[in-house]
């Protein structure tokens, strides 16, 4: 039953980050206030994320200077720099934030106060991002259509 | 305890965050952007980029859905690209390790296993295919030259194998 939680729960925030990162890219359709707002719960997303895959990095972690299969090694490396881009991008955010950090601070920001050197790099560390969400998608597909399975088919076990 | 445990590995997370950000503002200060730079063809186009960023809209606008489908589908082209990449064998082993000498004399038809060549050639051909059409955003070019240049890599393996 525990383990049935964790999986269910593991399996719906990975759906909401998926979601999440495709919305975050198209500001024009959310809005820039949803936007601010998102990227910053995309922050407790990811930590979430990261927690609950803490023993696969902690093991991989002390097997990466070890011998390992070409398909391990690749998909460590895919994993730190989506990690990385993922920092970037909103660390970038936040600097360039109108709505939501001038909101949580107090303070007033104007449009024309932007640093657009770091809204290009926002740009292109988000672009960065959705490439590695689908590479890290590609390899965990196997993994993905099992947990989808599994949660469908409990629930129509439960439905009867 | 338990709550010790979880937040200690927050404070691990955020400490590898909070160098990664170091890192981004590293970056920060050694990359030249805007007019200079050569993202931007002409200063028309960065005053047109800067007025747009400056002014995005802060309310939701439902006409614009088409956007996040897009992205949707570009999302799926670089699962589907992945996948064919992450299922091809990186690493096979040596043709002759591991096997019996079979005489064939109960031979079962068997279903051959795509050569890794032909599927090296499709993501090949992808890879060109999605270059081309997102030509215009240099940073999807870079990590789709990447993709092709591990498919090309594959690729030439597989003449290297004589599967071609």
């Amino acid at each position: 039953m525990k383990k049935h939680w964790r999986l269910r729960t593991t399996f719906w925030l990975d759906m909401a980050l998926l979601v999440s990162v495709c919305v975050l890219q198209t500001v024009r359709f959310t809005g820039l206030v949803v936007h601010e707002w998102l990227g910053l719960a995309v922050i407790a997303m990811v930590l979430a994320h990261l927690l609950f895959s803490w023993s696969w990095i902690v093991t991989q972690s002390r097997r990466l200077f070890a011998k390992q299969t070409i398909r391990e090694r690749v998909n460590y490396l895919l994993n730190f720099a989506l990690f990385l881009f993922v920092t970037a991008a909103i660390f970038s955010g936040i600097l360039i934030s109108q709505k939501a950090i001038p909101t949580l601070t107090g303070t007033k920001a104007s449009p024309d106060d932007m640093n657009l050197r770091w809204a290009v790099l926002h740009e292109e560390f988000a672009t960065n991002v959705l490439l590695l969400a689908g590479l890290h998608v590609a390899v965990n597909w196997e993994w993905l259509l099992a947990a989808t399975g599994n949660i469908f088919r409990r629930f129509r076990e439960s439905a009867l | 305890m338990k709550l010790v445990r979880v937040l200690s590995r927050l404070v691990v997370l955020l400490a590898a965050a909070g160098a990664f950000v170091g890192l981004t503002a590293m970056y920060y200060d050694s990359s030249p952007h805007g007019p200079d730079s050569r993202d931007w063809p002409t200063p028309t186009d960065f005053a047109q980029w800067q007025a747009e960023i400056r002014h995005q809209p802060s309310a939701p606008e439902v006409g614009y859905f088409s956007e996040f489908a897009g992205t949707a589908i570009i999302l799926a082209i670089f699962v589907w690209m992945g996948r064919m990449l992450f299922r091809l064998r990186l690493n096979p082993a040596p043709r002759n390790e591991g096997q019996l000498i079979l005489l064939g004399l109960y031979e079962t038809p068997q279903e051959n296993p795509k050569p890794l060549a032909t599927r090296a050639t499709a993501v090949l051909a992808l890879g060109i295919l999605v270059i081309t059409l997102s030509s215009h955003v240099a940073t999807l070019r870079i990590g789709l030259v990447i993709v092709s240049s591990a498919a090309i890599t594959l690729f030439l393996h597989a003449i290297r194998r004589n599967e071609l």
